[in-house]
C-alpha cells in the first residue's frame, strides 16, 4: 500500500471532501497531519516548498504532491477506484463528461452561494470575525434557491446526479451542503423533495457516518 | 437532431476555452452557432431544455447535452484521443491529477482576479455601467503578482506546465490571461521571464490562432 498522507483542517469543507472520498474508496491507512490554514499553517516554508499557494488539503502519496480538494478526490478514485471495484468517475465518456459538468456546476454555481451563507452564518462567528452580515445572507440565499430549483427539476427521478449509482458528482456538493445545515439554511432543502431525499441518502451512507466521527465539526 | 454542435459567443472566454479543445484535438466535423446572452437566445425554453443553467457553452453531440467549458473541454479531449497524437489529458493518475490541479488553480484562483481587473479597467468603460473602482482593480492585480510568482517558479525549467507538453492545464489559461492586455496589465506576465516565454509558446498554437480568426470571422 503506498504511504498516503493528507493535510489540512478537519473542519473545511475542502479537506472533508478529500476524506469523504478516502472513505468511499475503502482506503483506512492514510496518515493525516492536522494543518490550520488560517491560522498560518500553510504558509510555513516547510508546507510551502509542497504547496507552493500554501492552500490546503494537500496529499502526498509516495512523496508525489497534489492539491486543489476536486483534482486529489479524482486523482483518488482514478489510481485507486479500479483496484477496489469502486467507481465514481462515471462508466462511459458521456457519463464521464457529465460528472465533470456536476462538479463544475458545483464549483461555480452551489458552492460558491453556499459558503457565502456559511461563511457569515458560520465561520464568522468559529473564528471571532463578527456578526453574520444578514444582507448577504439574503443575496446568497435567493442566488442559491434559482440553483437549487434546477437541481430539484434535475432529480426528479434520480437518486444521482449522474448515472444509478454515487459518483464524485454527489460526493463533492455534500460538504458545503453539511455546512448550510450549520448555518440555519437546511429549511431551502426540506422544501424540494428531490434534494431532501438525495440530502439523506447520501449522508445515510456509512463513510460519511465515518467523516463525522473522525472530523467531528467543532462548530455545531 | 444529427451531429456535433456547439452552442456559445466566440467572444465569451469559456466558449473560446471548448472551441480551443476542438481544434486542438484536430475535430473539424462540428457546427458552432452563435448564440448571445444579452440577446437573450440562451433564456428560451429550447436552449433551458438543453441546459437549464442559461450559461454558454454548450454542447449537443447527437442529442446528449453537456455543459460547462472545463467539462467539454475534456470530454473533446477524451472523446478523441484515439485520433490524434496528442494528449491533452494525461498519460496516468499522476499525471492526470496534476493537469486537474493547475486547471483548478487557474479556475479557482486566477480567474477570478482577472476578471475583476478586466472589469475594473476594460468592461466598466466599454459597456457603460459605472465608474471602474482602482482600488478594487489593484487589489486584484496584487493578488495574481503573488500567484504568478508561483507560476514563475514552477515554469524555470519547464516549456508546459505539466509533462513536457501542452495539456488542459496550459489550454484552460488561455481564454481569460488572453484578457490582460486589454485590462492594463499585461506587464503582469512579460515582467515575468518564464511566463513570458511560456505564454509566446501556448499563445502562438495554430489551434489557438484559428479562436482568434473565428471571431473575426464572425464579426
Amino acid at each position: 500500500m503506498a504511504s498516503l498522507k493528507l493535510y489540512g483542517m478537519g473542519y473545511s469543507p475542502f479537506v472533508r471532501r478529500v476524506l469523504l472520498t478516502l472513505h468511499e474508496l475503502g482506503i483506512e491507512d492514510y496518515e493525516w497531519e492536522q494543518v490550520d490554514a488560517p491560522k498560518g499553517e500553510a504558509r510555513t516554508p516547510a508546507f510551502l516548498a509542497k504547496q507552493p499557494f500554501g492552500k490546503v488539503p494537500l496529499l502526498e502519496d509516495d512523496g508525489e504532491c497534489i492539491w486543489e480538494s476536486r483534482a486529489i478526490m479524482r486523482y483518488l478514485a482514478d489510481k485507486y477506484g479500479p483496484e477496489r471495484g469502486v467507481n465514481l468517475l462515471g462508466r462511459d465518456a458521456l457519463e464521464r463528461g457529465r460528472v465533470n459538468q456536476w462538479i463544475e456546476t458545483e464549483v461555480n454555481g452551489y458552492s460558491p452561494e453556499a459558503l457565502a451563507i456559511t461563511f457569515e452564518r458560520v465561520f464568522k462567528k468559529f473564528r471571532n470575525m463578527g456578526e453574520p452580515d444578514e444582507e448577504k445572507v439574503a443575496a446568497a440565499t435567493k442566488k442559491f434557491e434559482k440553483i437549487l430549483d434546477v437541481y430539484e427539476k434535475h432529480l426528479e427521478g434520480r437518486e444521482y446526479l449522474v448515472g444509478d449509482s454515487m459518483t464524485l458528482a454527489d460526493l463533492t456538493h455534500l460538504p458545503v451542503t453539511e455546512h448550510l445545515k450549520v448555518a440555519g439554511a437546511g429549511h431551502l432543502f426540506d422544501s424540494r423533495p428531490n434534494l431532501k431525499a438525495w440530502r439523506s441518502r447520501l449522508f445515510s451512507r456509512p463513510a460519511w457516518q465515518k467523516l463525522k466521527e473522525v472530523a467531528p465539526l467543532p462548530m455545531v | 437532431m444529427g451531429g456535433v454542435t456547439l452552442y456559445g459567443h466566440p467572444q465569451s472566454p469559456y466558449v473560446r476555452r471548448a472551441l480551443m479543445a476542438f481544434y486542438e484535438m484536430g475535430v473539424q466535423d462540428f457546427d458552432f452557432k452563435v448564440v448571445s446572452s444579452s440577446k437573450g437566445d440562451t433564456k428560451t425554453d429550447e436552449y433551458l431544455a438543453m441546459n437549464p443553467f442559461a450559461k454558454m457553452p454548450l454542447l449537443d453531440d447527437n442529442g446528449q447535452y453537456l455543459y460547462e467549458s472545463r467539462a467539454i473541454m475534456r470530454y473533446i479531449a477524451e472523446k478523441h484521443a484515439g485520433e490524434s497524437s496528442s494528449d491533452l489529458v494525461g498519460k496516468d493518475p499522476l499525471e492526470r491529477a496534476l493537469v486537474n490541479q493547475w486547471v483548478d488553480v487557474e479556475g479557482h484562483s486566477v480567474t477570478e482576479q482577472v476578471a475583476v481587473v478586466v472589469e475594473e479597467n476594460f468592461l466598466k468603460k466599454l459597456m457603460g455601467t459605472g465608474e471602474p473602482d482602482k482600488d478594487r482593480a489593484d487589489a486584484a492585480k496584487e493578488k495574481l503578482a503573488r500567484l504568478f510568482d508561483v507560476y514563475e517558479k514552477h515554469l524555470e525549467g519547464r516549456e508546459y506546465l505539466v509533462g513536457g507538453r501542452f495539456t488542459l492545464a496550459d489550454l484552460t489559461h488561455l481564454p481569460y490571461t488572453e484578457l490582460l492586455p486589454h485590462a492594463g496589465a499585461a506587464e503582469l506576465i512579460s515582467s515575468r521571464p518564464n511566463m513570458s516565454k511560456w505564454w509566446e509558446r501556448i499563445s502562438s498554437r495554430p489551434a489557438w490562432k484559428k479562436v482568434q480568426q473565428l471571431e473575426a470571422k464572425l464579426s
